[in-house]
C-alpha cells in the first residue's frame, strides 16, 4: 500500500516537474506555425558559440558579458497588428507555473509583464509579454539572470524626461 | 646392535627395533662410534622430530618441475609492456578516428567581423533582444520611480498650502 501511494507521488511530482518545463514551451508553440508571427530561437550551442566574439566597444563587452551567463533566448514578435492589446490580454491569463509576476507596466502605448522563474535565489528566466496597439511580442531569457546587468545595458540611452524630475529634489 | 643395524639398512625394523636403535645412539658418546654409519645413527637420534611429513615428496616434486619451466618475464616487465601497448592503441585510435564534425573550430574574433553568417545573424539578434529586454525594464523601473517622484511632489505641494 505504502509503495503504491510513494509511486503515485512520484508519477504526480514528475507530471507537475513537466508540467511547469512546458508551460511556457506550450506558450510559444500555440503560435509556432501563424505565418504572422516572426519566431527566433537561440540555442544553448549558439550561446556557447558567443563566447568566441570578442567586445570592442564598452557597450560589446557589456552586452557579451550578459551574454555569457545565458543559455536559451526564445522570442515571439507580431507586428503591424490592431488587436496587440487583446493578444496581451489573452497571453498574461495562461496559467504559467513555476513563474511569479516580477513588474506590470501599463501605459496608453503598451502594456508589459515580466515575469520571472527563480531558483536558490537565481532568476534562472526571464518572461516579458508586451502588446501595444500595433505590436504583440513574448521573449524568453534563459540561464543565469542579472537583471542589474540586463538594464545597465540600455540605461544610457533612456532618459525620458525624468531628470526633471529629479530637480524637485535639488530644490528643496 | 649390529643385527639391529643390517636390519634397518633391509628395512626390516620394526618400531620397537628403531626406538631401540635411537635409544641406544642417543646416549653414545659421538667418540665412540666406529663406524661411519652410527655417525648417522647418532644424528638421527640426536633429532628426534627429523621425521619427513606426508607433504615432503610433493613439495620436492613441485620444486624440480618449477625448476625445469622456463623462467618468466617479471612482473614489471609485463606491467611495463602491458601500459606501451595501452599508450599505443590509444595514440592509433586518436591518429587514425574522423574528427568530430560538431567541434568547436573557431577562433575568437572581434563581433563587427564575425566571419560565419550564421553566428553573425543570431548575435545580431540576441544583441538586439536584450537591449529591447534591457529598455523595457528600465521603462518599468523608471514608471515605479515616476510614481515615487509624483507622490513625492504631491506631498510637497500639500506641505506648502498647509504652511
Amino acid at each position: 500500500m505504502k509503495k503504491g501511494t510513494f509511486i503515485i507521488g512520484l508519477l504526480l511530482a514528475t507530471a507537475t516537474a513537466f508540467a511547469q518545463v512546458d508551460g511556457i514551451s506550450t506558450f510559444f508553440s500555440k503560435y509556432e506555425n501563424d505565418p504572422a508571427y516572426t519566431k527566433v530561437t537561440v540555442s544553448g550551442k549558439m550561446f556557447s558559440l558567443f563566447t568566441h566574439i570578442e567586445g570592442e566597444t564598452a557597450e560589446e563587452k557589456e552586452i557579451l558579458k550578459t551574454i555569457s551567463k545565458l543559455n536559451g533566448m526564445k522570442m515571439l514578435v507580431r507586428d503591424n497588428t490592431t488587436n496587440g492589446k487583446q493578444l496581451y490580454q489573452q497571453a498574461v491569463k495562461t496559467k504559467m507555473p513555476g513563474f511569479e509576476v516580477l513588474m506590470t507596466v501599463q501605459d496608453k502605448d503598451e502594456d508589459l509583464q515580466f515575469y520571472i522563474k527563480e531558483q536558490s535565489g537565481i532568476v534562472r528566466e526571464l518572461l516579458l509579454i508586451g502588446g501595444g496597439t500595433t505590436e504583440f511580442f513574448m521573449l524568453s531569457l534563459t540561464g543565469d539572470i542579472d537583471l542589474k546587468q540586463l538594464s545597465k545595458l540600455s540605461r544610457a540611452m533612456d532618459i525620458n524626461g525624468l531628470d526633471k524630475l529629479d530637480n524637485l529634489d535639488k530644490k528643496k | 646392535m649390529h643385527s639391529l643395524r643390517e636390519k634397518f639398512w633391509n628395512g626390516e625394523t620394526s618400531l620397537e627395533d628403531e626406538r631401540l636403535l635411537k635409544e641406544y645412539y642417543k646416549h653414545l658418546p659421538e667418540e665412540y662410534a666406529a663406524l661411519p654409519e652410527e655417525q648417522y645413527f647418532i644424528l638421527l637420534a640426536s633429532d628426534p622430530d627429523a621425521i619427513l611429513d606426508e607433504n615432503f615428496d610433493v613439495e620436492v616434486m613441485s620444486k624440480i618441475r618449477d625448476e625445469n619451466k622456463p623462467r618468466s618475464m617479471a612482473p614489471w616487465l609485463t606491467g611495463l609492456a602491458a601500459i606501451l601497448l595501452l599508450v599505443l592503441t590509444i595514440g592509433l585510435v586518436r591518429f587514425f578516428a574522423p574528427a568530430k564534425p560538431d567541434a568547436p573550430s573557431i577562433a575568437v574574433q572581434p563581433a563587427s567581423a564575425l566571419k560565419d553568417p550564421e553566428l553573425a545573424r543570431a548575435y545580431e539578434q540576441t544583441r538586439e533582444a536584450l537591449m529591447f529586454v534591457s529598455s523595457k525594464l528600465n521603462k518599468g523601473q523608471e514608471q515605479t520611480l515616476l510614481l515615487g517622484k509624483f507622490d513625492k511632489a504631491k506631498q510637497q505641494v500639500q506641505y506648502t498650502i498647509v504652511q
